[in-house]
């Protein structure tokens, strides 16, 4: 079980990463070596699981994922980064993926959050519907 | 001892008298009257003692058994008359418990026949009721999966056709409409 410093230590960590942006391995990867030398196995290995499991979830909330069906153009895809970086301090990443289960449409996950606009989940949202 | 009795009374007997004489005539002797009357005394004596006594005892003795026997008699025939009339007056007093237990016997079995035909009848009820309940829960049940069946049917014929039906035009049109839809939502 992962000390509260620990935590607090690892969740600092997450934030200089996230700040860092494309530096992140360049500059904190040698503070960690630095920092966790001295630390027990134990110790280090509980600090790494929560430290990775912590950056994917803040990767997540920073990260738009826009899935859609056939051609999907730039414009529409910045004017979504745009609309979603609002009240956010750091710059959205995008992950764009092309699905063609959707049919039509785009579904976008920010986070724990999904906003499904496409033809497949019209479909679903009927069959649902209809039970 | 007898001769000398004899011979007393012989001395001391006074002159003859007209009654001596007239024993005499008739042949009657005094001494051997005197004599037979000891003789009888005696023997009567001997009698009484040893004869009539215990014959007289046993006949007592007999006549208190045949006594006692009768009194027993008639008292067992009290007894028994007694006991007729307990046997009689049991046998109608347990005539009468038996006809009252056999009307309460009838009485409960009635009752008990009424309660359980009415049980019977509110189970078949219940019965019923369940049964409609069921069909109708059944019924309901197929209904909607056969509605499900029908619109997942129905969304998979939809979702093939505008799979194949789409072009790129198309896609491109419901992306536009799709990200103004959700820029508006956030």
């Amino acid at each position: 079980m992962l000390e509260e410093k620990d935590k607090k230590l690892a969740n600092r960590l997450i934030e200089l990463t996230l700040d860092a942006g494309d530096n992140a391995v360049t500059e904190i990867v040698p503070a960690m070596d630095k920092l966790l030398k001295d630390w027990s196995s134990a110790r280090r290995r509980g600090f790494i699981r929560y430290f990775l499991r912590m950056l994917k979830r803040a990767l997540q909330k920073e990260t738009l994922q826009i899935q859609h069906a056939g051609p999907m153009e730039g414009s529409l895809v910045e004017d979504l980064k745009a609309r979603f970086s609002q009240g956010i301090k750091r710059p959205l990443r995008i992950e764009q993926l092309e699905n063609p289960e959707l049919i039509g449409g785009i579904t976008v996950k920010l986070g724990d959050n999904v906003y499904d606009a496409s033809v497949d989940g019209r479909l679903k949202q009927l069959t649902e519907a209809v039970r | 001892m007898l001769d000398s009795l004899i011979t007393l009374a012989l001395a001391e007997a006074p002159s003859e008298s007209g009654i001596t004489v007239l024993f005499n005539n008739f042949g009657i002797d005094g001494k051997i009257i005197v004599a037979q009357m000891i003789n009888f005394v005696l023997v009567a004596a001997v009698l009484w003692k040893f004869a009539f006594k215990p014959v007289i005892a046993n006949l007592d003795e007999r006549q208190q058994k045949i006594s006692d026997g009768l009194r027993f008699a008639e008292e067992s025939k009290q007894q028994l008359e007694s006991a007729e009339r307990e046997k009689a007056d049991i046998i109608r007093d347990a005539n009468g418990e038996a006809q009252k237990i056999l009307a309460e016997a009838r009485e409960k079995a009635k009752s008990y026949e009424e309660k359980q035909r009415a049980v019977t009848a509110q189970s078949i009820e219940d019965m019923r009721k369940r049964a409609d309940e069921s069909n109708a829960l059944e019924r309901q049940r197929m209904l909607s999966e056969a509605r499900q069946e029908i619109a997942q049917l129905v969304v998979l014929t939809s979702a093939k056709v505008l799979k194949s039906e789409l072009n790129d035009a198309d896609k491109k049109r419901l992306n536009e409409a799709a990200t103004r839809e959700i820029a508006s939502l956030n």
